[in-house]
């Protein structure tokens, strides 16, 4: 099983292949929600938050604060890829996981969907 | 005069515990064989009730039902009577029968809904069959419960899971859409649902036609039981008629019953028959009591001294001694006494048992003459 560590670094590689330049642990204010990302382009606005029962982050996101970063994602103001899996065994579910994440971002941006 | 001590009179007192414990052994097996005998003669005794009231009452003839009624005096069984009781129960029955058959008929045919369960079994099987090739595969369970391909699909496009759930629909849709024409996970979803449906509205046809031939199965059954009952009226009457006059019968004495039918030979051979059963019922009981349980109280008392004796003669110190004259009489020898008592009973016994001559019993003598004979001749009861 991949640890929250070794998460946090494939999703870094991911993100920055992709041209993105990832901060690690940078504090985000949303709206009403308040939330240390584990990787974020303050720029692109796009990130990601790792979110493993070891750090307890599944009690940092309640169901109102999901519905508030998902409709901002919604209206394109930032993109939070939130892995919300407790246990991950391959990496490369991860890194597939990311990449598709990732070019949603991409068609939404160009104009397919939301902002 | 020589005086016997302590132990020797150990000695005897021991021997004679060891003896009399045989002896009380092999009177509680007499007893046990006595309880035997006892359950064989009323078996037999049964038997020859039954053979009496057959022979009493071989039919529901109306002169014979009239003769009997008259001789037992008892009303209720003369033939008009029997009669009129019988004709009632068959009109009950058949009331019985046509309301079933008539229920029988309203509910259809059991044979059509056998058919129809099978067919329902042969039409359940292809949607199980598709149902198992879903739910065989391990993701299936978890997307579907999930609500994945429908509006209610909890999870959004920034989640992880739902890229994990994306990748699995895609992989059950290149595995699963090919055999059942789906296209999109959607319409996999569509088809499960549907299977799941008509195997459901199936299994509730199933359990409806269960349900109905189960209760025309006990219809049947009734229907059976009613018929059966219906085409015994007569012959349960018979038994019952039988029953009554055995009650009556067995209120007289087994002697006299004897001599109320000298002249109906069969009877009278049947009624001899139960008369030296009850007779030789009755001689066990008292040889038993007299040469069996009487002798092992008796002996009972005398190990119960015995073993007192034991164990005052097995004390330090006791000089207890006893005269030999006297010791003599003491300890005699109770093994002849014994051997005699076991020749005459057990030949008393083998006679009583062995004896099956009813009918040569002659006015005149006892049952216990006829059987056993003159000598040895039956032992006193108590108090006589």
């Amino acid at each position: 099983m991949i640890s929250e560590a070794e998460g946090c670094a494939i999703l870094t590689r991911v993100f920055e292949s992709r041209g993105y330049q990832i901060a690690r642990d940078v504090l985000l204010a949303v709206g009403g929600v308040e939330l240390t990302a584990d990787g974020w382009d303050a720029e692109a606005r796009v990130g990601f938050e790792y979110m493993t029962l070891e750090a307890g982050d599944h009690a940092d996101l309640t169901t109102e604060e999901m519905a508030e970063l998902d409709e901002r994602m919604e209206r394109g103001e930032l993109f939070l890829f939130v892995i919300d899996e407790t246990r991950i065994e391959v990496a490369a579910d991860l890194e597939w996981a990311a990449e598709a994440f990732l070019d949603e971002v991409s068609r939404r941006r160009a104009g397919g969907e939301g902002g | 005069m020589v005086d016997v001590g302590p132990a020797e009179l150990r000695d005897a007192a021991a021997k004679r515990a060891a003896m009399v414990r045989d002896e009380l052994d092999r009177l509680q097996e007499g007893i046990d064989r006595h309880h035997d005998d006892v359950r064989r003669l009323r078996r037999e005794l049964g038997q020859a009730w039954e053979a009496l009231t057959d022979a009493l009452v071989p039919d529901l003839d109306g002169a014979r039902l009239d003769r009997l009624s008259a001789r037992l005096e008892a009303p209720s069984l003369a033939a008009a009577s029997v009669h009129a009781a019988i004709e009632a129960d068959r009109r009950e029955l058949e009331r019985g029968v046509a309301d079933l058959e008539a229920e029988r008929a309203r509910r259809g045919d059991s044979a059509a809904l056998a058919e129809r369960l099978r067919e329902i079994k042969a039409e359940m099987a292809p949607h199980a069959e598709v149902i198992d090739l879903f739910e065989r595969e391990h993701a299936w369970r978890e997307l579907f419960d999930l609500g994945y391909g429908s509006a209610g699909y909890p999870l959004r496009w920034w989640q992880f899971r739902y890229y994990r759930h994306r990748r699995h629909a895609d992989e059950l849709l290149a595995s699963l859409g090919p055999q059942v024409g789906a296209a999109t996970f959607a319409e996999l979803r569509e088809r499960y649902l549907a299977e799941r449906e008509a195997r459901a509205a199936l299994a509730r046809e199933w359990e409806s036609c269960t349900t109905r031939k189960s209760a025309l199965d006990n219809l049947d059954r009734g229907l059976r039981v009613a018929l059966a009952a219906r085409d015994a009226v007569a012959e349960r009457h018979l038994a019952g008629v039988r029953r009554s006059v055995r009650k009556r019968l067995h209120k007289l004495p087994p002697d006299e019953l004897a001599e109320r039918f000298t002249d109906l030979p069969e009877v009278h051979r049947a009624a001899l028959h139960i008369a030296g059963l009850d007779a030789k019922r009755r001689a066990l009981e008292r040889i038993v009591h007299a040469w069996i349980e009487r002798p092992r109280t008796e002996l009972l008392e005398l190990l119960n001294g015995d073993e007192r004796d034991l164990v005052e003669l097995a004390r330090d110190g006791c000089e207890r001694a006893m005269p030999w004259e006297l010791f003599v009489d003491a300890y005699p020898d109770l093994r002849p006494r014994w051997s005699e008592r076991w020749r005459i009973f057990e030949r008393c016994r083998g006679a009583l048992l062995g004896f099956d001559d009813y009918a040569s019993r002659t006015a005149g003598m006892s049952w216990w003459q006829v059987m056993v004979g003159v000598d040895p001749p039956p032992p006193p009861v108590d108090g006589d």
